[in-house]
């Protein structure tokens, strides 16, 4: 739908960066090996071939709270998005994908559509998955078992939904954090980053 | 043909006859001759007479034949007519024929003939052009030979000229060495003519020189007249430079006195400037005064309110003492304050005003200055210019007063420019007095103020001011001491406040963090407890079952309560599997017995009947005790060697005590003999022979 139109809206841009992280989150459940491999199936989007899975639980979980994200990035409430992935056994955080969302509110105001290419957004979107794949090189491997789940950082005063529920930032103690790439839709601006524990040798 | 032949043959009759002719007449001759031969003679004439009747026959027959002949003969002169007009009539048409061909022949004759007459023409003519062309090559021939001749005339004169050639080419030589030797000259005169040259160019440089010299000279002399005029004019000068000089000595004075002059001026317009700044400020204290006596008015109106809401106040605390009626007072301080403060800054945004009027004044007067300074120069240089002009009129002496022009002009830009830097540095001063001014006015008016304040707040303690401004000084020492930690503090904070907002730490002022409650972790938690539980619980099961297993309750009804439906498949098992397994141990037991009977009963059996008891020691070795043995311990061994016994190995006898006694059976059984059961027979019998004898 953006497309058609010249510049970016509110809500194209919303809808550019849930399409980002639904995306975004198969590659990195790919990649660290959540999920098993066979589980997933290729497509191609932002011209290059992502990962998306296939499993109906994980798609209807992630269906969910992509929509859900979706409006709160209507509504410029939603400040970060971050990945967490436990160990089953320990009930460790072992890795911390964190999506920090920077809104302009003066978006909310003026609805005149911004001037900025969806080339040029999906160019910088495709840059940041081709380094959440790089990353596999320096992220230490994920052994255990482990298990993943999705935080949403909002205001204070934001009602909760329904099924929603508050809960601790999950924060892994002696972390070694490594910032990505981030890219802007002109309203929206999304900065990347991981952290991981430090494994000591 | 006939002809030629009839007439051959009338030539030959003719010949016959003449030849008979001739023998008759021989033959007359011959009577005369002898009548010896008349027998001859008439044997001859018989002869004749028979040759002269058959020739008279021969001569009928060939008349006939002749006439036979004759009408043949014009039977073939008929015919040979015939045919002679036959031949006649062809060959008269052969004839005409032939005279046609020969017509034809002499057509073809005559137009031979004509062009034997046109070849002959042709050839006539050709014959002419030959002998034209043969003229012609004639005349070619000669004009060859003409030219032959030429040739070789010119082949002559080609060589008379070569020689002429070569005796030029001599003649050439000849003179080129005469050039060139005469080119040696014309070197050697030309060099000659240079160093001739040369000693004319110097002669005539000498003469130039001498020439110049003199012109110097005169030059010289004019110079001199010059210099003579010259330095009249500059004693002149000198005098005038002297003049000039004392004015220009003058211009420090000058200057100084402008410097003073100026000094004195600015000190003169700051003081019209303070006096117009005082008088500005009477006028502004003035309306200040006007402005406070209006603010008294107020303030005493403010105080009759101040009373009234005092009163009011106090009513009220009289009341009640519960509300924060001192509100009131506060907010007229506060309004107190706020007026004072207005009054501050309507004093500092007044004496913004007059700075910048102050600039703007001093800057017009510089300004003005300046002009006049122009002015006065220019008249200076006017009155000069004016002055040299008119010396000029009476002089020439132009480039010297341009130089003293040039010279002037230069004094004068270079004091041009020193004024303009003094009135730059002036400028810079006056700004920067004039904000120090502003400054010390402000910090004056800061003072007043404070004083003002000092003496509203503690009316009548001067003394403590002075303590409280140290205080205060000290205070904000301390105060800045304090803001620099904590923007150290901040800086830090600040720094951790990110690293912590990387880590995704955040503000729980601002933000909370949700997730949805079925989540994927969440529910592989779940997962992992249900597991671990499940597993617990099959343990347990477990644990419970091998007990009552070890117990040896095979009865699946004790394991029961923890739950049948789990227990019931494996217990027929096992109970088919103990059945199984009684029936083979009681079949073992069964078959063990039998055994030991048998075996019992077997060696009995032996021992009763051999008469030895064969005890198996160890592995081939077997221990034999005789029945009839005097000592308990008497025993034979013997040894199985070469693998077991039923497989066909030698069997020996060990040493016992009891074998050494039978020495002499060993030798004879076992040694010679090489049987064992004779020994062990023989030592039964010499075993029961003791017993029964003893």
């Amino acid at each position: 739908m953006t497309s058609t139109l010249k510049g970016i809206t509110l809500k194209g841009s919303a809808e550019l960066v849930a399409e980002f992280f639904s995306f975004g989150i198969n590659s990195i459940l790919y990649q660290r090996g959540i999920y098993p491999p066979e589980t997933f199936s290729r497509v191609t989007q932002y011209d290059m071939s992502l990962q998306l899975t296939t499993d109906t639980k994980l798609k209807n979980y992630l269906a969910n709270v992509v929509s859900q994200l979706k409006e709160w990035l209507f509504d410029c409430t939603v400040q970060k998005l971050v990945l967490v992935i436990t160990c089953l056994e320990t009930n460790e955080v072992l890795e911390r994908w964190q999506f920090d969302i920077a809104c302009d509110k003066t978006a909310k105001e003026s609805s005149a559509p911004r001037d900025k290419s969806i080339k040029s957004i999906q160019e910088e979107i495709r840059s940041v998955i081709r380094q959440i794949t790089a990353s596999v090189t320096f992220l230490p491997l994920l052994e255990t078992a482990c298990s993943f789940d999705l935080l949403v950082y909002t205001d204070k005063d934001l009602e909760v939904p329904d099924k929603w529920e508050e809960s601790g930032p999950q924060i892994i103690d002696q972390s070694e954090v490594v910032r990505l790439r981030s890219f802007t839709t002109s309203i929206h601006k999304v900065n990347s980053m991981v952290a991981y524990k430090r494994s000591d040798f | 043909m006939d002809i030629d032949d009839d007439t051959t043959v009338f030539a030959t009759l003719k010949s016959f006859k003449n030849f008979i002719s001739l023998p008759d007449a021989s033959l007359n001759q011959g009577e005369p001759a002898p009548a010896q031969s008349n027998p001859l003679q008439r044997q001859y004439r018989q002869r004749i007479e028979l040759l002269e009747a058959a020739e008279k026959v021969q001569s009928k027959t060939q008349q006939i034949h002749e006439d036979q002949e004759k009408r043949q003969m014009a039977m073939s002169h008929k015919r040979a007519r015939i045919e002679l007009e036959k031949v006649a009539s062809l060959s008269a048409r052969d004839l005409e024929r032939e005279v046609d061909r020969n017509q034809e022949l002499l057509g073809r004759i005559r137009r031979l003939e004509e062009r034997e007459v046109e070849s002959s023409k042709s050839l006539s003519e050709q014959v002419e052009a030959n002998r034209a062309l043969r003229r012609t090559q004639e005349t070619l021939n000669l004009r060859i030979m003409e030219r032959d001749a030429k040739l070789n005339a010119s082949y002559q004169t080609v060589s008379i000229l070569k020689d002429e050639i070569r005796e030029l080419k001599q003649q050439i030589q000849s003179k080129q060495n005469i050039i060139a030797n005469q080119t040696l000259a014309t070197q050697g005169l030309q060099e000659q003519m240079e160093l001739q040259q040369r000693k004319y160019q110097e002669v005539s440089q000498r003469c130039q020189d001498l020439q110049s010299a003199s012109s110097t000279c005169s030059d010289h002399e004019l110079k001199i007249k010059d210099l003579e005029r010259k330095l009249a004019l500059q004693e002149q000068d000198v005098v005038i430079v002297k003049n000039i000089k004392s004015e220009v000595a003058k211009v420090p004075e000058m200057e100084k006195a402008l410097r003073q002059l100026r000094e004195e001026n600015i000190y003169l317009r700051e003081t019209r400037e303070n006096v117009t700044l005082l008088k500005e400020e009477t006028e502004g204290l003035r309306r200040k005064v006007e402005r406070m006596e209006k603010l008294k008015e107020e303030m005493v109106t403010m105080e009759l309110e101040k009373e009234k809401i005092s009163q009011k106040l106090q009513a009220w605390e009289n009341l009640g003492q519960s509300t924060g009626l001192d509100i009131h007072c506060r907010s007229v301080e506060r309004s107190k304050a706020d007026l004072q403060g207005e009054l501050l800054v309507q004093r500092s945004k007044a004496l913004e005003e007059q700075k910048k009027r102050e600039t703007q004044e001093s800057l017009v007067r510089r300004l003005q200055k300046r002009v006049l300074l122009l002015t006065k120069e220019r008249d200076g240089m006017r009155s000069i210019l004016e002055s040299y002009d008119s010396e000029l009129s009476t002089n020439d002496y132009t480039p010297q007063l341009t130089r003293r022009l040039r010279e002037a002009e230069d004094v004068l830009s270079k004091t041009q420019n020193h004024n303009a830097e003094m009135e730059v540095q002036l400028t810079k001063a006056q700004e920067e007095v004039g904000a120090l001014k502003l400054q010390v006015q402000t910090m004056e008016l800061d003072l007043e103020s404070l004083k003002k304040q000092q003496a509203s707040v503690a009316e009548g303690n001067p003394l403590v001011t002075t303590e409280e401004i140290n205080t205060l000084r000290l205070k904000i020492e301390e105060l800045e001491a304090e803001r620099q930690r904590l923007e150290e503090q901040n800086n830090v904070l600040e720094l951790r406040l990110e690293r912590h907002d990387l880590e995704g730490d955040y503000d729980p002022v601002k933000t909370k963090v949700l997730h949805l409650g079925q989540n994927p972790t969440s529910m592989a938690k779940k997962q992992r407890l249900e597991e671990v539980e499940a597993l617990r619980e099959e343990v347990q099961c477990l644990r419970e079952h091998l007990r009552s297993l070890q117990t040896g309750g095979a009865v699946p009804a004790a394991v029961g309560d923890l739950g049948v439906t789990v227990n019931l498949p494996p217990s027929q098992e096992i109970l088919d599997l103990r059945k199984q397994i009684e029936s083979a141990e009681l079949k073992n037991q069964r078959l063990k017995e039998v055994f030991q009977k048998k075996i019992q009963e077997f060696r009995t059996v032996c021992y009763v009947l051999t008469g030895y008891q064969i005890d198996i020691t160890t592995q081939n070795q077997y221990r034999l005790t005789s029945l009839y043995a005097e000592h308990m311990d008497d025993s034979l061994l013997f040894k199985a060697s070469g693998g077991a016994v039923g497989s066909g190995g030698n069997m020996q006898l060990m040493e016992t005590d009891f074998s050494r006694t039978l020495g002499e059976m060993v030798d004879l059984h076992l040694h010679h003999q090489k049987s064992i059961p004779a020994f062990l027979s023989a030592v039964t019998l010499d075993l029961f022979s003791r017993q029964t004898t003893m």
